[in-house]
């Protein structure tokens, strides 16, 4: 059962000149309890794209087109936003990638909990006290109890991406995570206890997550299902083992062979590690060309011309390139 | 919370100037709340026999006034008013410029344009000017003079409010907040506002003086108090007439508006060390 169905969209900025898009023809779906990663580097429209799912940019710079952008039943794009205020936080919460700045500094962990409580439970304060003192536990904060009255600059990153965690759960009936690069700003082992801790929690409640990330070591430790970004396109999509084992893009193969761990021939020979030539292109300047073409070593004239259509490689694994071929490239 | 508290009055401790400023509002305050017990005579009872009785004679501490008052009581039950001028004017300034500049900030766009407009237009007067229309339009009476102060006062809240909501709608938590379905009356007066009271409430404190002063200048004028009501501007627009015969009927309601007025200013600058980060470390 699909719980997310992204039909087709574009994303991207109006100003006076007219309308920039940032993210080009977007479709992906995510079926129940399952942990899609959508991969890419910075710039590449993610961020905008979990922003959108949740209609939370400001309408008056931004619009989301297409044919719809399906939660269940609802097509988020034409509810309104009332609508949608019901259904943040109580149907689709967000963790963001910032957990030193996402909690608001003059209130206490306690008084925040409490507040998002009210709003999607109707629990009385008290309960929604104790509630959030369990909500506490289960992202394991030790001595949770106290920990409800201090204040933000009194925890640690780690324990306030917990603390975040904690309030995008507090809905009994969420039924999405969006996860906004949830472990950009912490540091390693930070890192795996929070990748640990939504694992943990994605097994107990069958919670359907949606990670965006840039760091392959992410996606490898919790995603089933990987959607490669590039330049506001889709590039690549298919299950884990797909894309780490067999990936098919020009693109997905450079930001394999780009990990230091695969580089240790180069580093032996005393070459410069491999890196993918040029620049992500300026998303004001993409045509209907591949937005790869300028990076691509295998680029043919076609690409120049459209965008290229999608070629499966196998029922779960697909890539939109014209000159696809097996296995990682030998850098 | 009690934390926050304390580490306030140390700073303010630290710095003598607000301390000092802090000490003589109170010290306004107190008096002009138990008037009736500093004051020794009735303020308004007059004693054609003891006209201009210089200071520290027959009981009179300050003296009389040019019709026999008591002029040291009159000066108590003025605090009275002149505090609570501060108290309603600042009020009505605060509440409604705050809430302007909240709206405008948050939402942008149209309502901003329009709303800052009208502000610009109304600083556009000069502000005892304004003031003095709104004293005009509304008639010359005590209360009147504390709402045109109050409205007069609202761009400052305003403009002030709307430069920190601009900066802090920005910060990553309020789009947090909005992620699980908090609303935008939420996000204004819930979220953002306690987080941009700091520098409203070093206006206010300024703002405090300003009107006590304005008021003192709006009854000098004859727009504000009326006789007999014991408030300063009116005791020294009264007695102006007699600055060389009995220069103290002039001087102490003078002394009392400067020093209320500097010991909110000071207060202010105080507010404005100890609540702004960037000043800190």
């Amino acid at each position: 059962m699909k719980v997310l169905d992204v039909k087709n969209i574009t994303i991207g900025f109006k100003d006076r000149f007219g309308f920039t898009p940032m993210v080009r023809d977007l479709s992906f779906s995510i079926d129940k309890g399952e942990v899609l990663s959508i991969v890419g580097e910075s710039g590449c429209g993610k961020s905008i794209t979990a922003y959108s799912i949740l209609k939370l940019m400001d309408p008056h710079i931004s619009e989301i087109r297409g044919d719809g952008l399906m939660f269940g039943e609802r097509n988020l794009l034409s509810a309104t936003e009332s609508e949608m205020q019901q259904i943040r936080g109580k149907n689709i919460s967000m963790i963001f990638q910032e957990p030193m700045s996402s909690l608001n500094p003059v209130f206490s962990i306690g008084a925040q909990l409490t507040d998002i409580c009210t709003l999607h439970t109707g629990d009385s304060k008290k309960q929604a006290w104790q509630y959030g003192i369990e909500l506490l536990k289960r992202v394991h904060i030790p001595s949770a109890g106290e920990c409800m009255h201090k204040y933000p600059h009194e925890l640690s990153g780690g324990m306030r991406q917990r603390v975040l965690i904690a309030l995008a759960l507090v809905s009994p009936s969420l039924e999405m995570l969006i996860a906004d690069e949830p472990t950009t700003a912490l540091d390693v082992t930070i890192q795996a206890q929070i990748l640990n801790l939504l694992d943990e929690l994605r097994k107990e409640t069958g919670l359907t997550l949606l990670m965006i990330t840039h760091d392959l070591g992410v996606v490898a430790t919790l995603s089933d299902r990987v959607m490669v970004m590039y330049a506001g396109r889709k590039v690549e999509e298919g299950s884990l083992a797909d894309i780490l084992n067999n990936p098919s893009h020009p693109y997905t193969q450079g930001l394999l062979s780009s990990l230091p761990i695969k580089q240790h021939e180069r580093l032996a020979e005393n070459r410069p590690m491999f890196a993918i030539p040029g620049n992500v292109p300026s998303l004001k300047a993409i045509s209907e060309a591949c937005p790869f073409s300028d990076r691509c070593d295998r680029v043919i004239s076609e690409c120049k011309q459209a965008f290229p259509s999608e070629a499966a490689i196998s029922d779960t694994h697909r890539a939109w390139c014209n000159v696809l071929d097996e296995g990682i490239k030998d850098a | 919370m009690n934390t926050t508290i304390r580490e306030m009055l140390f700073l303010l401790w630290r710095s003598k100037a607000a301390f000092f400023g802090l000490f003589v509002i109170l010290l306004f305050y107190i008096v002009g709340i138990f008037a009736p017990v500093f004051a020794t005579h009735d303020p308004i009872e007059q004693n054609i026999d003891q006209r201009k009785l210089p200071p520290f004679s027959e009981g009179y501490i300050l003296g009389t006034d040019e019709l026999g008052r008591d002029l040291y009581s009159r000066i108590v039950y003025g605090a009275r008013v002149s505090m609570l001028i501060g108290v309603v004017s600042v009020s009505i300034a605060l509440v409604i410029g705050t809430t302007i500049g909240m709206i405008s900030g948050y939402l942008g766009g149209a309502v901003d344009t329009i709303s800052m407009r009208v502000i610009d237009i109304m600083l556009s007067f000069p502000y005892v000017l304004l003031t003095i229309v709104i004293v005009s339009l509304l008639g010359s009476s005590l209360v009147n003079a504390m709402i045109a102060i109050g409205i007069s006062h609202i761009p400052r809240y305003a403009r002030v409010c709307r430069a920190a909501v601009l900066s802090e709608k920005e910060q990553d938590y309020v789009m947090a907040e909005q992620s699980l379905g908090a609303g935008s009356f939420h996000l204004m007066f819930k979220s953002i506002l306690p987080n941009v009271l700091a520098p409203v409430m070093v206006q206010a404190t300024l703002g405090f003086g300003d009107a006590i002063l304005s008021a003192a200048a709006l009854s000098f004028l004859g727009l504000g108090a009326q006789p007999p009501t014991p408030e300063w501007g009116l005791m020294i627009a009264s007695s102006r007439d007699f600055v060389t015969s009995a220069w103290w009927i002039v001087t102490f309601p003078g002394l009392a508006t400067l020093f209320a007025v500097v010991g909110f200013n000071v207060f202010g600058d105080g507010m404005r060390d100890i609540l702004d980060v960037r000043l800190h470390d």
